[in-house]
Parts: C-alpha cells; structure tokens; sequence
C-alpha cells in the first residue's frame, strides 16, 4: 500500500519512490534538477517506500565519460539492465523519465488493456478521448482538469480486464507549444518552469491537480467516449456516434488489443457497452469544453 | 545463493511467502533474464496465479499472454516460411525458440523470442534465401564488413525480415560459425530432424535441441540470455530424462557431435541451478578439461547467469566479459578475431551521435 499523498518518498541516499495509480515508480538518479522536477509533478501523489512493491524501478543518469560529458552531456533511462531508449540532452531528464515510464508500462503491462487515450471523470464516471498524437487531446484533458474534471490520465488509458474499470494512470500532462503559455494562464504554479526544446517542437509538463492526485486510486467506469479532432479555425462539431464506431476507435487506439485476442475484443465491448460516444471537432478549447461540460450534463 | 527467479522456478509455492520487496527483485530480475512469460506461466499451470498479490500478478499475467498471442503468431508465420522454401523444395527444419513451439517442447513454456531460426543444408543457402525474399522478406543493408562477416565468416545469412508481417527468419546451415572448432557436421543435425504436428513443418529432434542449445550458450559466449537458456536446458533435460536410456542416448549424440564438452557443462550447470533430474551427472561425459579450467569455467557460468540488477559485487559482470571474450575466440581464430574486433570498435566510435 502507498503511503501519505506526500510526493516521492526517499528509500535511500539517491532512491526515491510514488505511486501513479496502477503502477508504482521508484528512480534511482543522482540529477539533482530531475529529483526537483519530480517532487513538483508528483509532490502530490502517494508515496512509494521501502515495503512497497514496485512496478518500475528505473534509472535516470548521465552515462557518458570523459570530454563528452562536459560539453554536451546526455542522459540514459535504464530499467534493469535494459537501456530501451536513445540517450537526451540532460537537461531533458525529466522528459525522458516521462517518455521510459510509457514505454515500460507499453512493453510489459498486458494483464490490462492500455489505450492511447486521455481519460478525465467526474466522480467515478470517466469520459475517455480515444486519440492519436497531435489529435490535442493532451491540451483538451488539461482544459478540462483547469476547469474541475479530475485527470486520471495523459497518455494510457488503463482498463482492468476483470472489472472494466479504468484505473489512473496519473503522469505528467504534456503540452506542447502555444497550449503550454495556454495552461500556465490557466493554471498559475502548476506548469513546470522548464520548456523542452525538441525535434517535435517544444513542450512543457503540466503537472496533475491536488484533487486528481487524490483520488489516485479510485477507478472509474467508462460513461462517455470523445474522440477529440483540434484544428485551428475548426467550428465546434459534436456528433453523437454509434457505439460500434465508438468501438473502432477505441479498438484502434488499443496499444495491446491483438494480444489480448479475443478476450481484448470482450473486454473493451463491455467495459464501454453503457458508455455515450461522441466525436468533437473543434479550433477553440474552450467551446470543447462547454461541448464536454454539456454531454456530461445531459447523460 | 540462487537468483530469486531460479528459487521460484524449482519452487513455485515459495511465491506465496514473498513480500513487496521479494516481488519488486522477482519482477526486475526475471524481466532482465527473459523469464517473466515463464514464471507468469508457471504460476498459472499450479493453480498460484489468482494467489500472489494483484500487482506483480499483472506483469506476469500480461507477459503469460504475450508469450501465447506471440506463440500463435509464430505457427501462423512458420507456415508461410515452410509455403516459400517448398517453392525450391528445402524442407523446414527449426531451431530454437520457434522449435520449441512447433514441437509443443517443454522449452515452450512462456518462451519469448524474436526470429525463427532455421537450418538448411549449406549448398541449398543461397536458393533458401531467394525463397524468402521472393516470397516477401527483405535483406538489410549492409556494409561490406558486415557481408563478409556473416557470409564468409560465421554461420549464417543476415536475419531477412518481412516487408509487410515484419518477421524475422535467420537461416542457418550450422549451428556454429564456419571458423569455430570444433565443427560440426550439420548433416547429422539434418537427418535427424523429426516432424512436427504440422506437414512439413520439421525441428532438430529433442536430443538436438539441447546440444544446440548447450553449445550455443557456452561457446559462442553470450550470457546476456544465459539463466533463460539454463531453464529451457532444465526443461528439455527433465523431459529427455523420463526414458531410462536418457543418459545413453545424450552422450552418444554428444559424442558422435563432438559436443561432449557443451552437454557436460549444460547437465552439470542444470544440476547446480534447477536440481534437473537426469539419470547421471554428466561425470561420465568425456571432458577432457583440465580439472582446474574445468572448475574456472564453471564458476565463471555460474557467476555469469546472476542477475546484474540484483547482486552483489561486479562478479556476475567480469565473469560474463570473460566468457565473452573466451567466445569470441571460440568462434573465430585470432587472425579473423582481431581485424573484426578493430573494425567493429573503429565503426561504433564514428557512430557517436
């Protein structure tokens, strides 16, 4: 069980662990601008100590020696022996802790059926926004946790195969260019200092409210399905969809959905078979969140 | 002391006596050996899945049923494989992981892997190749080094994989590098072959299973997989000892390989680690090792197979360099080693990004 809603929990000198929800992370770094960065994203969250199990014990460090780790150093994710990503620039460390956490949980976390999906709710009922990569369901889900929904995740969509219940997976939200001086408008104090310079432009980590955080661990069934579509200059479009083309999109945003096989397909059928879904297109955030506010009012 | 991973493999009630901390260790470590699918299975098949606690049990359960999609992909692909090489009449023999599942071999038990590995007599390579690619697998690019390595120098095509399905096939025509000694006549390996449930579908036989795996694991030298290895050894060892004429039969086909040595080390190191149950204990095996390198090398093994995350000490890392390099010479005499060695270190440090 994890402890105090009290942030990472040091387990010795460079060690520290918390709890995300379905999954308990512990880091072993001796960054210290990483270590910050972390007790500011999930300072909220449950603590993971000694006598915790933990999930993914992972490793942030720089790795180069001699002149290169002075002129541009880089850092590597590690988990166990395994080093699966490419090293980043070190000021990237908590970018790429983000970025190892999902590949973990994608590699391995088959005893659930994880979606590329934001999921928020209310209370315990969740409206789940099936979608790709530059779909603006990151700048949507952090829309709506500015405006009172609780956050359960970004990036997974994690569903119990036994109960078809969605359980947080509460990372980093992450932004990505104009959304990021958007959020730190909205959310004053809750946007990470730090903006990331990448090769898919720039981003900036939001970090998880208090009352999401809080509600950590409790699971929530799916009530409504939104497939979100951001373009700029777009009119607000909401479309009530059958349930089976809902089904398609969730289908297709399953990362683990073949290896589930049949079972993957029963799953996901019942775990939205009561669920209201819906497609929104939109070039404004805050008509999609009336849109959002709206189709919760009238289920 | 034996990695956690091994004491829950021979012991699978010792799972209902671990704690949160025995359980982060048991998941890291059995992660790192390839052996998570295994245990989840293992677990599954005595009735303690539903008994451990709910968090390992996802890593466990969910890798359990990667291994079975993964195993039911495999079949479906193997068929096609067989479909391309019937186009030049090459019979499919398998090897290693995709053997274990076509043959239903104990090994199969939560076994991941990545390519099918296949063996094809050596003048019928090339046509083996055109076979495949015709059929839709694609060769990397190479540079000329890497060419000359694998055609020339060790035993194998490049892995070709598949433009559209993305599977791997390695063909091979032995199971160790041209330049290795001993040599092995892969015809014997061939005439051997045994059939599976499915026509055409054809793996070394059992007994050759595990000498390929043997030799595979102690000469060529890569431990990274070593205690997976071991526990696919314990297992098809466990079930070629129910015959009463196990031991005969093993090291009269060790010895007619010239595998004594690989077969020794594999049943001494089974022995040390899983408690196999096979009728001797390899002593009567011609080693013809000196007993002290005898003694060095297996605790080199022994050292090599513990996990590096979660002991103690640099040992297990030393011991695996060692083998390393011991396997490089195995494979390949200095005057090819060196150059290859130079190139590769040459290459590695232009590729600094």
């Amino acid at each position: 069980m994890t402890g105090e809603a009290s942030g990472p929990q040091r387990v010795n000198g460079r060690e520290f662990g918390w709890s995300i929800g379905a999954f308990n992370v512990r880091v072993r770094t001796n960054l210290s601008h990483l270590r910050e960065s972390a007790a500011f994203i999930y300072g909220r969250h449950p603590g993971a100590g000694a006598g915790t199990f933990i999930d993914f014990p992972v490793r942030v460090d720089s790795t180069d020696i001699g002149p290169r780790r002075i002129f541009r150093p880089r850092v590597t994710f590690q988990i166990g022996e395994r080093r699966p990503l490419y090293p980043a620039p070190r000021r990237h460390a908590p970018l790429l802790l983000e970025s190892g956490i999902n590949w973990a949980i994608g590699m391995e976390m088959h005893g659930y059926l994880l979606l590329h999906a934001a999921v928020v709710a209310r209370g315990d009922q969740a409206a789940v926004l099936p979608a790709p990569s530059g779909s603006g369901k990151s700048t949507l889900a952090a829309g709506l946790m500015a405006s009172g929904w609780r956050l359960l995740a970004d990036e997974f969509a994690v569903i119990d195969p036994a109960t078809g219940r969605v359980h947080p997976c509460l990372k980093a939200v992450s932004l990505k260019e104009a959304a990021i001086p958007l959020m730190r408008d909205r959310l004053p104090g809750e946007v990470l200092p730090e903006v990331y310079h990448t090769v898919r432009g720039r981003i900036g980590l939001l970090r998880p409210s208090a009352a999401s955080a809080q509600a950590i661990h409790s699971p929530a069934r799916i009530r409504w399905v939104i497939s979100p579509q951001f373009a700029h200059g777009q009119a607000l479009d909401v479309q009530r969809v059958p349930r089976c083309e809902a089904f398609i999109t969730m289908a297709s945003n399953t990362f683990n959905y073949t290896i589930l096989e049949r079972r993957g397909f029963h799953v996901l059928a019942d775990a939205m078979g009561q669920a209201d879904t819906y497609v929104l297109s939109h070039g404004d955030l805050d008509a999609a969140i009336a849109a959002v506010d709206r189709i919760a009012a009238d289920g | 002391m034996l990695p956690l991973t091994v004491q829950v493999l021979r012991d699978p009630a010792r799972a209902l006596r671990l704690g949160p901390d025995d359980w982060t260790t048991l998941v890291l470590e059995a992660r790192d050996a390839g052996l998570l699918a295994r245990l989840g299975v293992r677990l599954e098949k005595h009735g303690l899945l539903t008994e451990i606690p709910d968090a390992p049990r996802r890593h466990l359960e969910g890798m359990a049923r990667y291994a079975a999609k993964l195993h039911t992909d495999i079949r479906t692909e193997v068929g096609f494989v067989r479909d391309a090489l019937a186009s030049r009449g090459i019979d499919l023999v398998l090897m290693k992981g995709a053997a274990y599942v076509a043959a239903d071999s104990p090994a199969a038990e939560g076994r991941i892997f990545e390519d099918i590995d296949l063996l094809v007599p050596e003048p019928q390579i090339a046509a083996a190749e055109d076979a495949l690619v015709e059929a839709g697998w694609t060769r990397p690019a190479l540079d000329d080094h890497d060419t000359r390595y694998y055609y020339e120098w060790m035993h194998q095509i490049p892995p070709l994989m598949h433009r559209e399905r993305g599977s791997l096939v390695d063909v091979h025509h032995n199971i160790v590098p041209r330049t290795a000694k001993p040599r092995i006549d892969a015809d014997k390996l061939l005439t051997q072959a045994t059939p599976t449930s499915e026509p055409g579908i054809y793996t070394l036989s059992p007994t050759d299973r595990v000498l390929h795996s043997a030799v595979h694991l102690f000469n060529d030298g890569d431990f990274t997989s070593g205690l997976r290895d071991l526990s696919d050894m314990d297992l098809m060892l466990t079930a070629l000892g129910a015959d009463e004429n196990a031991a005969e039969l093993l090291g009269g086909r060790a010895g007619d390989l010239g595998l004594t040595r690989p077969a020794y080390d594999a049943l001494a190191l089974c022995r040390h680690l899983f408690e196999t149950p096979f009728p001797c204990a390899g002593d009567g095996f011609e080693r013809r090792r000196g007993r002290i390198t005898n003694w060095l090398l297996h605790t080199c093994f022994v050292h090599a197979v513990q996990p590096l995350t979660t002991s103690k000490g640099s040992w297990p890392n030393s011991a695996r360099l060692a083998l390393y390099i011991r396997g490089h010479v195995l494979k390949m005499p200095l005057h090819f080693l060196i150059p290859h060695l130079a190139y590769k270190t040459y290459r590695s440090a232009l590729m600094k990004p």
